[in-house]
């Protein structure tokens, strides 16, 4: 095997620059994956799969304060397309878990869980924006942004997701219009 | 407590209960090939082997592969012409019409079969491969998993293997080939010759598609080249080209991804690209200068290569998934109006997975899955013939086609 000089050294740089990213941001990426998922092994997977795209760009990415922004958009199109692909192979799996509402007047932990379960029984892109909105704590431009669609329509999958998780939790108080971030 | 605050510090309970193990950069280089590998796949517009490339993921050949089940016309696939001429016929394998061995060299059951009728036994899985003179270049994965290509004499036997990636362009008098690495270098090999670097790019996912050049690629020589590739393993994937001189620019401002490139300074590629469909167009040059002009866009197909005379240019779905084609067309180069469509009926499962048009002829040679492999000829007056049947599963594609100038 061979290979030139100038791109081994070339490599290694971008490799050990890689790597540090990675170091730095791979456990807060997790957590997004998964909140995206809601499911650990699944996360990991997906958070490898972001990963080795942004490795692809790596050095299209010029301004370097960007690439969160970059991979957050990775994460989210492709854990997306991940499903949509599965449901063009299987063809029987639906962008909702079976209605099983949650009763009322629960305790707070109860109640809790039952959120938990609302948040993961939403549509993959309602869901995306609710993890951007309410724990990325991104502004719905930025929300827009990353889910490459407009500003409209991260308000209104964002206002169908939250009247979705009220109707499974239904002791989550109004939400008042000043509250519709 | 509103729905705000409940939400927020419910997600980031969950999430700081989260405490998974840490990918390693290997790890991440597995899934970047698998990526891009992928990429290449599911957009069709493979430089390799293939005019339209929808081939399997897992489905590259092996030297021991399937082998050969016999030619068996079964049933027939008529064609119906619609209103605007154009012949529209069901994709399937069950015809009852033999076509004749393919006028270029393919690659099954681990040996290149050429035109003449002989073998070229080589050893391998390969991803694609290209003829260069009297001997060929190959890509393959090696069991470290990286893509190496190799550089064989007319015999199969290896002389050369380097770091190199599956996409293999060659120019039109095949003496000029043109491959990249990992890390963006864009290498020539000349007939005859081994790899040189050509040009170090340093962007990733370059994936060669024509080479303008003949013999030689050193202007000294006054033979220069000209690499035409993509670059895909980015956010914002563009079409550039490079010369001998290490000039470097975009073949067209609107090309996200090139197709095809004549000699004749025509040009087809993809405009741009959603989750749910693309944009293609064809161009040509005016004679005025660098002006071009649009032949024709459509958002109806993926556009692929031109027909060895230039009249037609393969016609893909706009989207379509890993699986492969459902549908293969043949358009007018000079209208973008389909002549013949082959396409699966529904839900049978029928797919194209490999394309490339064949030499001497206005047909397509395709590998097409129909609960089994048959490699078909596919032609503008929608005729539909099985030249052989394969062995083997969906995941395994027995037939390899050459990349093509």
């Amino acid at each position: 095997m061979e290979t030139t000089g100038v791109e081994l050294v070339s490599r290694d740089a971008r490799d050990a620059e890689f790597t540090a990213y990675m170091a730095a941001r791979q456990p807060s990426l997790l957590r997004t994956a998964y909140l995206l998922t809601g499911e650990r092994h699944a996360a990991e997977d997906l958070v490898q799969v972001a990963l080795g795209k942004l490795y692809l760009s790596w050095d299209k990415v010029q301004k370097r304060e960007l690439i969160d922004g970059y991979v957050r958009r990775i994460l989210v199109n492709e854990h997306n397309s991940l499903w949509r692909r599965a449901w063009k192979r299987n063809e029987t799996t639906t962008s909702e878990l079976p209605d099983q509402s949650v009763p009322a007047h629960e305790s707070h932990a109860e109640r809790n869980d039952a959120l938990w379960v609302a948040v993961q029984r939403l549509p993959r892109k309602q869901r995306a924006a609710v993890v951007l909105r309410y724990y990325e704590d991104l502004s719905e431009a930025e929300t827009a942004e990353v889910l490459g669609v407009s500003v409209g329509t991260v308000k209104s999958q964002t206002s169908r997701a939250i009247a979705s998780m009220r109707e499974h939790v239904r002791d989550l108080p109004q939400l008042s219009p000043e509250e519709e971030r | 407590m509103n729905t705000d605050n409940q939400l927020r510090d419910e997600l980031r309970d969950r999430a700081g209960d989260i405490d998974g193990h840490l990918i390693g950069l290997d790890a991440v280089k597995q899934s970047a090939r698998r990526t891009r590998r992928q990429h290449r796949i599911v957009t069709g517009l493979a430089t390799a082997a293939v005019v339209a490339a929808v081939a399997i993921p897992a489905g590259f050949i092996t030297a021991s592969g399937s082998s050969p089940s016999g030619v068996g016309p079964a049933g027939t696939s008529t064609p119906s012409v619609t209103p605007g001429g154009t012949r529209q016929v069901r994709l399937t394998t069950d015809v009852a019409t033999t076509g004749s061995a393919p006028n270029i060299p393919y690659l099954a059951d681990g040996a290149i079969h050429l035109p003449n009728g002989q073998d070229v036994s080589v050893p391998g899985h390969y991803l694609s491969f290209a003829q260069l003179g009297d001997g060929w270049v190959t890509s393959e994965i090696d069991a470290d998993n990286n893509t190496r290509v190799s550089v064989l004499d007319a015999n199969g036997s290896v002389l050369k293997t380097v770091p190199g990636g599956d996409s293999i362009a060659v120019s039109q008098d095949g003496t000029v080939a043109a491959f990249a690495t990992d890390g963006g270098t864009i290498m020539t090999i000349l007939a005859g010759g081994l790899p040189e670097v050509f040009w170090p790019s340093h962007e990733p996912g370059v994936q060669p598609v024509a080479v303008s050049g003949s013999t030689s690629c050193q202007e000294a020589q006054g033979h220069g080249c000209t690499i035409y590739y993509n670059v895909t393993g980015t956010n914002k994937p563009v079409a550039e080209e490079v010369d001998s001189h290490g000039l470097n620019v975009a073949v067209d401002d609107k090309i996200t991804k090139l197709a095809d490139l004549r000699s004749d300074g025509s040009y087809a590629g993809m405009t741009s690209a959603t989750d749910t469909g693309s944009c293609s167009a064809a161009y040509e040059p005016t004679g005025d200068g660098d002006l071009r002009r649009t032949v024709f866009s459509t958002c109806d197909y993926t556009l692929g290569k031109y027909s060895p005379d230039g009249r037609y240019i393969l016609g893909l779905p706009a989207y379509f998934d890993g699986l492969g084609s459902s549908s293969l067309s043949i358009l007018d180069a000079k209208t973008g109006r389909p002549v013949a469509e082959f396409r699966s009926q529904g839900q049978d499962g029928v797919f194209v997975s490999d394309s490339v048009w064949d030499e001497g002829s206005d047909s397509v040679l395709a590998t097409v899955w129909d609960n089994g492999w048959s490699l078909m000829r596919l032609s503008p007056d929608g005729t539909l013939a099985k030249i052989q049947s394969f062995g083997g599963n969906q995941d395994n594609v027995p037939v390899l086609f050459p990349a093509r100038p």
